[in-house]
């Protein structure tokens, strides 16, 4: 708080000094090194084009400027820019466009990854920052095949703007690249800042912070057309961007159109239907006003892949082998489809009060749906394909083994999901009147956000740049099921199977929801149940950067409240008493402080420190025992703690750009909820981890040495070491009330933390040809990633009756490891001018070896036979890398 | 204006593009398939039961039976088996499947392919299935399709063939049959005790008992075995020489009268735990206990300080609103008391408060029989009639007594089974 009191203080301090300097740009071609002539160059909203030898003078107050170039054949451009005396030269050297972002390839990669794991994000922002920085570029499009995360974080540990108003999801912390996916044309300008560099625009976060620029004046003026095609989770895109720029009756107007659909992706089973929509105005209403408006969403409808285990794998015959699908009337139907819909509209204003002193003020809304399906059934067989009783594992009879192996290899009926039998099922059922054994069910969340983001920037003279501002967001879900598909029955019966199981006779106990008792439901019927979820968020923060010409160095501190708390639309019959109405609310008090420096020791070197340490409320999805049910908070719920540093040697030369950084982030108090079906038990159980620290600690390096002037070698690596500092107390909590709430400690101390490979490394080499094509080759390699573990088997209680020395002891708490890989990626591109139109073709074929081994995560099943303590009868299931694969662009600018 | 009608023509153009090309979203329910058998059987279930000479016994002929489901898992309480029948006979076909009633449903045809399949028996139940550790087992998963064959839709059951409890025979057993005119003894219990199988029994106006035997999965083991009259439809089964029959459902007990008038226990006491019964002494520190061994309540004055003279008294016994209620025990003796022809006494009181001492009360001895002296035989009360205290709230006691406290003066008593019946 002190701090901002001082920045508030500071503010009319720092004075209005209105000297004006020179900027000199000349703009270069990487290849040629000729000067690149009608460039148009962004500075200050205003833009600028170059003259035939590449250079254009431009005259502005002293202050802190972003310079952005946005221009066909090469990659984006966006540097700040200090003008602190009368001449300032800048030489841009463009990267061509095809070689720095693939041409926004990756981040069809990325949104590939993302919808192909299970529900947890990954590093949306490595990608969305990534620059000229050899390591960036190599996380984002080199490893993220392999699902790798800058420095382990998980997706909440970074944030994304857009214009300036937050696109994450108070929930889960961090926005869905799916929210807009197939906008890549608009969302590929941006303003990033990596790990715990300060930002303009926000506190930040340790992954970093983007802000994508797409008002309709940022947005290059455009006439493009795009169409791809490709075999990985779709076949084909199609993609239409229309954009005027700033025009001179003040009013800019972007659009953008697209769709991504296949029948079938890479894996069987999988179709895709995607679009994405863009609209954005912005009016200059004078030299120091805009206002602007800008609508996207990206309705989604996607099959998904599950996960198996090796033995499914091995005798289907392939690793991409997909328990999820089945025919239906000789047609591939999928039983999960993931189908959302979340548009936004956000208002943005940039307010210049003085020469020195802009308010930008964002008002964002978002109302939208989000739903899994997935098959439910009721006092019927399973009807999962890979049920653990239908493999041959399962049998002890050798005789009988050959049998389902042999079933099993050889019909793909055994191997999917079979919906004929299950209409037939619910059919026999319907003709006794009897309720579906089978039903495709929906979870959904409903969303509804908005907010308003409204921050200050002060140029405070030649070394001095500040900025603050406050940051409100409201959040709120809707939480239910819904039947999505009867699959031919005539109703479902909404009682919960394993209370009536548990406790026969008690007619309240079953009920998911009291006040509407054994309650017959249709398609379209909310049941199961039914909560919404609250969360609010003020937050004020403030940032001060100071330049020097030997240091550059900044300090940021926030503060905030927030407040969260869950609304019961049931009265569950398992908690009757707690279960419908408002929870009690709980509130946060979080701030957070951090600061850096940087040594310039010459133009070449540079040093840099970074600090961070901050505190974060829980996510309201891990502080209830069992939110689906009831009010209950998890005991002692608490903030987590953040501390963070890093240290730095940046190269910036004429032959070579480099940067190698040692990195320690430390974890405290984290929390986790998973929910899982108890095989000891028989019934839905909630266990919420509270307690979990960490530490993430390794070295990061990337280098570029541009060994001709037109071969460049890249290489890049990550040694990491995240482990887990902790014992957690879990908290486990029983869905149909058969066991009373239990706690246990789950000793996983030092163990690794899954869900990313620890270990890369990277080597490429980049060609580009005068005439504007290039090829680029990757040699990739990952290691050092380890299985999601199943908490339970690291208790007492697995071990029990075990004595010391036992084998067993090591072979239930030891953690998995998977083997690491490689893959060889290629990409090839070539640009023409045709009549003043820009024609590109840009190939890329990833795992060009076609390593179909290459695991990228797996997890432990959540259940663990605590009888035989035989960890083989739930063994853990495994994704894999696709095979090689290719995705091939055509684009035609109008 | 132009320029502009040319960029709307181009973008209704786009969308076209976009909208065309539809992936699948909608899905046809698949056509009903009516399961057809295209063969037929070639022997009744009677004459494939009879081939079966009591050894574990595998089929190696195509032999085709054919039978109509009367029972399966759907309650819980079948559990991994179906039960069909013809006209001939029925049979317990034990498969390793669960929830296996989705498909055969009560009333389904089938047809069973019983080459490679197992006979056996179980308690003398003749049943149908596969080999397991030597013995009879279930039909594994795998193999059942190519086995049992499903034909046309399920159609209404059997109907039940009518018996009497006497006149129960083999020829029934694994077949549908109803029985009227019975009632529970066991009103107010469950049908099955929450841990394990457990057996009811249904008795008809003859006083014939037939063992009613529920798991303790089926859904309906928690409910209160009824009180009334009425018919009673299942499956019969048999267990070393005892029928056995099971109900599949609640929807087995048919017209019920609820509120029929019928014998059943107003207490049976089996002392397997202490239901601490009143216990007073008159005379001695040997007293009547209750026996956790022998689960029983005993006494014997040998040792005692001096001769015994001991009560153990009931817990209150409404009698009213009943008819021809009974009373029955049974006693159990050792040694011999020179001092008694009987030490042990059994008496009834309207006028007991229900606590201490039962001597300031005004007690009635009834006529029992009793273990004979030093027999340490357990011997019946036989039935002994309390008409005379209808309307009444009565106590029941026991008095022992001793003519001393050692060897010939002192007998060892105990009492179980204590029951009052009633027709109520």
């Amino acid at each position: 708080m002190r701090i901002f009191l001082l920045f508030l203080v500071l503010i009319p301090f720092s004075g209005i000094f209105a000297q004006e300097g020179t900027i000199h740009i000349n703009v270069k071609d990487p290849v040629t090194l000729e000067g690149l002539n009608d460039i148009t160059i962004i500075v200050d909203s205003k833009e600028f084009v170059t003259d035939e030898g590449g250079q254009t003078s431009i005259t502005l107050p002293y202050g802190t400027y972003s310079v952005i170039i946005n221009q066909d054949l090469y990659a984006p451009y966006s540097e700040q820019v200090i003008i602190d005396k009368a001449d300032v030269d800048l030489n841009i050297t463009l990267d061509r466009q095809s070689g720095s972002d693939g041409g926004g390839i990756a981040e069809i990669q990325l949104s590939d990854n993302e919808m192909n794991q299970s529900d947890n994000g990954q590093g949306v922002n490595s990608l969305l920052h990534s620059s000229q920085d050899p390591f960036s570029s190599a996380a984002a499009f080199s490893w993220s095949a392999a699902r790798f995360r800058t420095r382990g974080y998980d997706s909440w540990y970074s944030s994304t703007y857009m214009n300036g108003f937050s696109l994450d999801n108070l929930e889960t912390g961090y926005g869905s690249y799916s929210d807009y996916g197939g906008l890549n044309r608009i969302v590929r300008y941006k303003d990033g800042y990596e790990s715990i560099k300060p930002a303009p625009y926000s506190f930040g976060n340790i992954g970093g912070v983007t802000n994508i620029m797409s008002t309709a004046s940022q947005i290059q003026k455009q006439n493009q057309i795009s169409y791809a095609a490709t075999n990985r989770m779709y076949n084909n895109r199609l993609m239409y961007t229309y954009a005027t720029g700033m025009q001179s009756n003040g009013w800019a107007f972007a659009f953008s159109i697209s769709r991504r659909w296949a029948q079938e992706g890479y894996v069987p089973g999988t179709d895709y239907d995607a679009y994405g929509y863009f609209a954005s105005a912005e009016k200059k209403l004078n030299d120091n006003h805009m206002i602007g408006i800008s609508v996207f969403g990206a309705p989604q409808y996607r099959s998904k892949m599950g996960a198996s285990t090796q033995e499914a794998y091995d005798l289907a015959g392939t690793n991409y082998y997909n328990p999820y699908w089945g025919y239906q009337n000789g047609e591939v139907r999928n039983s999960r489809i993931r189908k959302a819909h979340k548009p936004y509209a956000i208002i943005n204003d940039t307010w210049k009060l003085n020469e020195t002193t802009k308010i930008h003020t964002s008002i964002g809304f978002m109302k939208g749906r989000y739903g899994n399906t997935r098959l439910n059934w009721y006092s019927a067989p399973d009807p999962r394909p890979d049920y653990y009783r239908y493999l041959p594992s399962y049998q002890t009879d050798p005789y009988v083994a050959g049998l389902v192996t042999d079933y099993w290899e050889n019909n793909v009926e055994a191997r999917q999901i079979d919906w004929d039998k299950i209409y037939e099922i619910n059919y026999l059922s319907k003709l006794a009147g009897g309720s579906a054994n089978y039903i495709i069910e929906e979870d959904r969340i409903d969303e509804t956000k908005y907010g308003l983001n409204t921050y200050i920037t002060k140029d405070g003279g030649e070394h001095l740049q500040l900025s603050g501002g406050l940051d409100f967001l409201s959040h709120n879900s809707l939480r239910y099921k819904v039947i999505d598909d009867l699959l031919g029955a005539d109703y479902w019966l909404d009682i919960d199977q394993f209370a009536e199981r548990d406790f026969p006779g008690d007619a309240d106990i079953l009920q998911n929801d009291i006040q509407n008792p054994d309650n017959q439901v249709k398609e379209g019927d909310v049941f199961g149940y039914n909560y919404k979820f609250h969360t609010n968020r003020a937050k004020m923060w403030g940032v001060g950067r100071f330049y020097y010409p030997k240091v550059d160095f900044f300090t940021s501190a926030y503060v905030s409240g927030s407040q969260l708390w869950r609304d019961g639309l049931y009265q569950n019959g398992r908690y009757p008493d707690n279960s419908l109405g408002n929870s009690a609310k709980k509130s946060f008090l979080n701030l957070g402080f951090k600061a850096g420096i940087t040594y310039k020791y010459t133009g070449k070197h540079y040093f840099e420190v970074n600090a961070s340490y901050y505190t974060a409320p829980p996510m309201i999805s891990n502080v209830f025992l069992a939110p689906r049910i009831s009010n209950r908070y998890v005991p002692g719920i608490e903030s987590s703690t953040v501390f963070s540093g890093e240290l730095s040697y940046i190269h910036k030369g004429e032959r070579w750009n480099g940067r190698l950084t040692a990195y320690q982030t430390n974890f405290y108090d984290e929390s986790d909820l998973i929910g899982f079906y108890h095989d000891e038990y028989q019934t839905f159980v909630y266990m919420t981890m509270t307690g979990i620290d960490r530490t993430h600690q390794g070295i990061e390096a990337g280098v570029e040495v541009k060994a001709t002037k037109t071969v460049s070698v890249i290489a890049a690596g990550n040694l990491g070491n995240y482990r887990y500092t902790s014992r957690p107390t879990a908290y486990i909590s029983f869905d149909n009330l058969s066991q009373p709430d239990t706690s246990e400690t789950i000793y996983q101390k030092y163990f690794y933390v899954p869900g990313t490979p620890q270990t890369t490394g990277m080597v490429g080499l980049k060609y580009f040809h005068p005439k504007f094509w290039f090829v680029s080759v990757n040699f990739n390699y990952f290691g050092d990633a380890y299985v999601s573990f199943n908490p339970e088997r690291r208790t007492q209680l697995a071990i029990e009756n075990l004595g010391p020395g036992d084998e067993l002891i090591d072979i239930i708490t030891q953690q998995e490891k998977i083997d690491g890989g490689y893959t060889l990626d290629a990409s090839i591109g070539k640009s023409w001018r045709v009549k003043g139109k820009t024609i590109a073709i840009n190939i890329m074929v990833n795992n060009i070896l076609d390593n179909k081994t290459l695991i990228t995560g797996g997890y432990e099943q959540n259940r663990f036979d605590f009888a035989t303590k035989n960890v083989d009868k739930f063994p853990s299931k495994y994704y894999y890398a696709f095979g090689r694969n290719y995705f091939a662009m055509l684009t035609i600018n109008l | 204006m132009k320029k502009y009608m040319k960029k709307l023509t181009f973008l209704a153009v786009i969308s076209a593009l976009f909208l065309g090309s539809c992936v699948q979203e909608d899905f046809d329910v698949p056509d009903i398939v009516i399961p057809y058998v295209d063969f037929s059987s070639n022997m009744s279930i009677a004459d494939l039961k009879a081939t079966y000479v009591g050894v574990l016994d595998s089929i190696g002929e195509d032999t085709i039976i054919e039978g109509i489901v009367i029972a399966n898992d759907e309650s819980g309480n079948f559990y991994k088996t179906i039960v069909i029948q013809d006209n001939t006979a029925g049979i317990e076909v034990k498969i390793d499947r669960y929830d296996m009633y989705t498909e055969f449903k009560v009333g389904q045809r089938v047809f069973i392919k019983c080459r490679g399949l197992y006979l056996g028996d179980y308690g003398g139940l003749t049943q149908l299935g596969y080999i397991y550790a030597g013995d009879i087992g279930r039909i594994p998963d795998i193999m059942v399709d190519d086995h049992i064959f499903r034909d046309s839709l399920p159609e209404a059951a059997p109907t039940p063939t009518l018996l009497t409890i006497p006149t129960l025979s083999p020829t029934y057993l694994s077949m549908l049959v109803r029985i009227d005119s019975v009632h529970f003894i066991e009103v107010g219990q469950p049908f099955a005790e929450s841990t394990a199988t457990t057996n009811r029994t249904v008795e008809d106006a003859s006083g014939n008992q037939l063992l009613i035997r529920t798991s303790n999965y089926a859904s309906f083991a928690a409910d209160n075995v009824p009180a009334g009259m009425g018919s009673i439809v299942g499956v019969l089964s048999i267990y070393n020489g005892d029928y056995q029959f099971y109900l599949r459902d609640l929807n087995d007990i048919v017209a019920w009268d609820y509120g029929a008038a019928t014998e059943q226990n107003i207490i049976f006491e089996t002392f397997d735990t202490d239901p601490s019964w009143t216990i007073f002494s008159a005379a001695s520190n040997e007293d009547w206990y209750w026996d956790a061994s022998y689960a029983c309540y005993a006494v014997s004055g040998y040792g005692g300080d001096v001769a015994s003279d001991d009560y153990l008294v009931s817990p209150a016994i409404n009698l009213t609103g009943v008819t021809n209620p009974i009373l029955s025990f049974r006693t159990w003796t050792k040694y011999t008391d020179g001092g008694f022809a009987q030490p042990v006494e059994v008496m009834i009181s309207t006028n007991y408060t229900g606590t201490g001492d039962p001597t300031i009360a005004t007690w009635t001895n009834l006529t029992a029989t009793w273990s004979p002296s030093n027999s340490q035989s357990w011997t019946s009360s036989g039935d002994i009639d309390l008409s005379a205290y209808i309307g009444n709230t009565v106590y029941i006691a026991f008095r022992y007594q001793s003519s001393g406290t050692g060897t010939g003066t002192t007998s060892n008593w105990e009492v179980d089974e204590f029951k009052v019946k009633a027709v109520m």
